[in-house]
């Protein structure tokens, strides 16, 4: 049987050959392991094999998982990777190191000021709505530049822009569109990529990628 | 088989040019003589596609010590005879090229520089067929492959919608910017330099199409 050292090192090997083939420092892209709907023990296996970086969609299901597991590896860095719901943005803010979902200019001033009431300041990536599509998060590719500006000039650090491609279309050309978007607007970290296109994201120029299956089942 | 395109885009080096093998089998005979034994499916294995200082990082990692220092010197003049001699097509990639209507536009998007790509084709006897369509990743954009936008610059100066272009390419990199540019891609596996399971590394980076020869792009594209 295939252990978590064994596939953490397949997608670890996997990122590194693609950062290679296109150029890039395998040191420049990060490992989120996607561990919604992951019980205690299947990420404790994670973190034994020394993965570090963790996201989860649902901040309440992520609060009953967590806390237990931080206070023995204090050194996690905890992605929020699901869409905030404005009535959860204090939890976000207290949970979270990273949020990768910053779509709206009413939610990032509802985190700024619940970060500034907790005295925590957790990254953010402005979530990209690439594919135009009505049901999914994320803020219209013509109005990046605004959320992008507010963003800079809030107590919240921007580490850069985040997309889900559309289900069943190729993903490569929206991962190019994001990186050309990221290009115009001045912004360095791309959070794309996930357990089926991880490689193509980052020949594309990931600086982040989610993989969640790839990881916990191999 | 695709609909009516309407312009095709070539990657140069492994798809019109042999170079992909020639490349690796002086890496191995250059690597062989300095006291390090290497087979062409060594060198092919470990080094296609990799440039400047990713390539000297692996072949540190293949020797494991430094680069020998006469190694590079010697890849320099390999490079410098190749140009002044040529090299073989890839097979059946002249008579391809030739049997085009001239009608159709087409180019060569390559990551080499366009003194290489208009060297050799010169060699192939193909020195006027892309006119002045030839783009070098180095030459004509700021981002090279796998950045999509050298196809995407081709396609403009050809006049022709991306979505309308199909693109013929050999390797990963070059791959995952041609589907990355939303343009039709067939994956190029007729190469002497493709390893076994190069069809299906390219089909996992959304090739559309894949040829093992140029009889089977030919089919693809409908010209008979």
């Amino acid at each position: 049987m295939i252990g978590a050292v064994d596939r953490l090192n397949s997608i670890r090997d996997g990122i590194a050959s693609a950062a290679r083939l296109a150029g890039r420092d395998p040191a420049d892209v990060g490992l989120i392991a996607v561990s919604k709907g992951r019980s205690a023990a299947e990420i404790a296996e994670l973190l034994e094999a020394g993965q570090r970086d963790f996201g989860e969609s649902r901040v309440q299901e992520a609060e009953t998982k967590w806390p237990d597991l931080l206070a023995r590896h204090s050194e996690v860095r905890l992605h929020g990777i699901g869409r905030v719901q404005t009535n959860k943005a204090a939890d976000a803010i207290r949970l979270f190191d990273v949020i990768h979902s910053v779509d709206r200019p009413s939610l990032l001033d509802t985190l700024v000021k619940q970060a500034e009431r907790e005295q925590r300041f957790p990254a953010i990536y402005v979530q990209v709505n690439i594919g135009h599509e009505e049901q999914k998060g994320g803020c219209p590719i013509g109005q990046v530049g605004e959320l992008v500006k507010a963003a800079r000039a809030s107590s919240l650090p921007l580490e850069g822009l985040m997309a889900i491609p559309p289900l069943g279309l190729e993903p490569a050309p929206f991962f190019a569109l994001l990186a050309t978007i990221a290009r115009r607007h001045d912004v360095v970290g791309l959070s794309m990529g996930m357990s089926s296109d991880y490689k193509a994201a980052v020949m594309l120029g990931a600086t982040a990628v989610r993989v969640g299956t790839a990881l916990f089942e191999g | 088989m695709i609909d009516r395109p309407q312009a095709i885009i070539f990657d140069f080096d492994g798809v019109l040019l042999e170079s992909e093998y020639e490349g690796n089998r002086l890496i191995a005979e250059a690597l062989s003589d300095s006291g390090h034994p290497t087979t062409i499916d060594d060198a092919l294995a470990h080094f296609v596609g990799l440039n400047g200082k990713d390539f000297a990082a692996a072949v540190e990692k293949w020797i494991g010590t430094v680069v020998p220092v006469n190694f590079q010197q010697r890849m320099t003049q390999e490079r410098q005879r190749v140009l002044r001699e040529g090299l073989a097509e890839v097979a059946g990639a002249v008579d391809f090229v030739r049997s085009l209507p001239s009608s159709l536009p087409k180019a060569v998007a390559s990551s080499s520089s366009v003194q290489w790509i208009r060297t050799h084709l010169g060699h192939l006897g193909l020195a006027d067929a892309f006119g002045d369509h030839i783009y070098s990743g180095r030459d004509h954009v700021e981002r090279g492959k796998p950045a999509p936008d050298l196809y995407l610059h081709a396609a403009r100066q050809l006049g022709v919608p991306i979505e309308r272009s199909v693109i013929i390419e050999d390797s990963p990199v070059g791959v995952t910017g041609a589907v990355a540019s939303g343009a039709t891609v067939i994956g190029f596996v007729g190469g002497s330099h493709c390893l076994d399971g190069q069809a299906d590394r390219l089909r996992a980076l959304g090739v559309h199409h894949i040829a093992d020869g140029f009889d089977e792009v030919r089919r693809l594209l409908g010209l008979g």
